[in-house]
């Protein structure tokens, strides 16, 4: 326990830069998407000043509905959506892998003085970092909700219909408890970035962008409640769907995926031969 | 006290350690030349825990490395080129590593960044580093802590000659104290000067530094097959 304190303590103290970007990215994106989204909301003309807290969060973490086998509508790709949740997991994938290389690693790791307790904490660091950036993007959010319509209440409005966001006969609750979803969806991030993370120090940090993009992507047209993207869509839940997500599902998906990717991650890690950055890895 | 024990490491099928016999005593400074690629870094990362042989034994201050997944309990490294948080002073990343051990004071650290060559006080970010000043850098991050396990890779790379001067000082004085200390160099002149005995080592099989023949690979990690034998 001493040494995961250290570690993390480290990590703080080192990554303080990242977190610091993490916070940055957060508000940029809320600010940024929420914007384009109101823009897309005039095309359906429908007031900015009529969304509440939760239509604006909605805009933002709803995702896309799943493909209607009836339904002739295209699918919108929902790139903002795809962004936001990309950027959450830009600083502690990019801090948590290059912090891991190199000469100044191997000092940090061999002070640390065992294996575990060194890959813990940068899993840690990395919920500490993703914890950040939602908090950054909900105060945002906030800000830009109270001064343009004044309505922070988390329920989602009948507004949402008009852009697309649900449908009719999938409407499950109304006006939509999103409040418990705004919630989870990030903290279902935040765990999802564990795995994420132990794949950008054991590989690289790429891979870990790319595996984590792959999900993200996948998701749009699954609904197999498998793809880990899918537990990020608030759109995708049970307050929309007949047989949506539920929130406590999405929690212990997330969980579990986290535990055990740490675990696995965890055992691998204690057996690596720690090679640097410039010589031959097994 | 470093003990090896017969250590034989293959990467993707490539042997980089044969059957590697080696003990360092407390105070004790030992030399390994070699020509690049012979294997001396994977020696000191093995010595460090930072790689685990394939059969053989590393103790080192009585922590069977391979048994514990642990690191020595008190070791200084330099291995490959210093890098360090390019925007922080010397200073301040000397003080980050300390900080996670905690054993040292930030006097302590400015005295060890003197002891280099290196002024405390340079507000320079260790981006605006030249060749030199990183790698005292590294030495001053190797012996701020005054370990009891030096490990010290290339240690003269890119120093000049006042630079190699504090290197050798340090090395007297980490002795003293009853360090144990490898040094891993292509740079005989200066393992003769600082080192008790000189190792050579050669396509990953070490051997006196006096005696020029390799052990036949037939005879080599002995402990390997008669381990897949059994």
């Amino acid at each position: 326990m001493k040494r995961l304190v250290q570690c993390l303590r480290f990590d703080m103290l080192a990554g303080h830069r990242f977190l610091l970007a993490s916070g940055l990215l957060g508000c940029l994106m809320a600010a940024f998407f929420l914007t384009g989204s109101w823009v897309r909301a005039s095309a359906y003309h429908v007031e900015w000043s009529s969304f509440t807290l939760g239509d604006n969060a909605l805009l933002l973490l709803g995702g896309t509905l799943p493909p209607a086998a009836s339904d002739q509508t295209p699918t919108l790709f929902p790139i903002g959506w795809l962004l936001l949740f990309v950027s959450s997991m830009a600083a502690p994938v990019l801090y948590a892998g290059r912090s891991s290389r190199g000469s100044f690693a191997a000092n940090a790791i061999i002070r640390g003085g065992a294996r575990a307790p060194w890959l813990i904490a940068k899993c840690l660091w990395s919920i500490i970092a993703s914890l950040v950036f939602w908090l950054a993007f909900f105060t945002v959010l906030s800000g830009l909700t109270l001064c343009v319509s004044g309505d922070l209440s988390p329920l989602a409005s009948r507004s949402i219909e008009v852009i697309g966001l649900a449908r009719n006969d999938d409407l499950t609750q109304g006006p939509y408890a999103l409040g418990a979803f705004l919630l989870i969806a990030p903290a279902v991030s935040t765990l999802l970035l564990v795995p994420l993370v132990l794949l950008g120090i054991l590989a690289n940090e790429l891979l870990a962008f790319l595996v984590g993009i792959g999900c993200l992507l996948a998701s749009v047209m699954s609904i197999t409640g498998f793809v880990p993207g899918e537990y990020l869509m608030a759109t995708r839940t049970n307050s929309f769907l007949a047989h949506g997500i539920a929130p406590v599902q999405a929690l212990v998906y997330s969980l579990t995926l986290s535990i055990v990717s740490l675990l696995i991650g965890t055992i691998v890690f204690r057996g690596k031969n720690l090679m640097g950055r410039s010589e031959t890895h097994d | 006290m470093i003990e090896l024990l017969n250590v034989c490491k293959f990467i993707k099928s490539r042997e980089v350690l044969r059957d590697v016999s080696l003990s360092i005593e407390s105070g004790e400074v030992v030399g390994i030349k070699g020509a690049n690629g012979s294997g001396k870094t994977m020696l000191l990362r093995s010595i460090a825990g930072l790689i685990y042989p394939t059969s053989g034994s590393v103790i080192v201050d009585g922590v069977n490395l391979r048994e514990s997944a642990a690191f020595p309990p008190s070791i200084g490294l330099l291995i490959e080129n210093p890098s360090f948080l390019p925007h922080l002073t010397g200073l301040k990343n000397c003080e980050l590593l300390a900080s996670i051990k905690d054993v040292v004071t930030n006097k302590q650290i400015s005295q060890c960044l003197m002891d280099v060559g290196l002024d405390p006080q340079d507000t320079r970010t260790f981006n605006k580093y030249s060749l030199g000043m990183k790698q005292r850098l590294g030495l001053a991050a190797a012996f701020m802590e005054q370990p009891h396990v030096v490990l010290l890779d290339e240690p003269t790379n890119a120093l000049d000659e006042e630079g190699i001067e504090l290197l050798s000082s340090l090395v007297r004085k980490s002795r003293e104290r009853g360090a144990c200390i490898a040094i891993a160099s292509h740079d005989a002149l200066v393992l003769e000067t600082i080192a008790d005995k000189i190792y050579l080592m050669k396509e990953g099989a070490l051997q006196p530094a006096s005696s020029t023949a390799i052990p036949p690979v037939d005879q080599q990690c002995a402990g390997t097959q008669a381990e897949e034998a059994a």
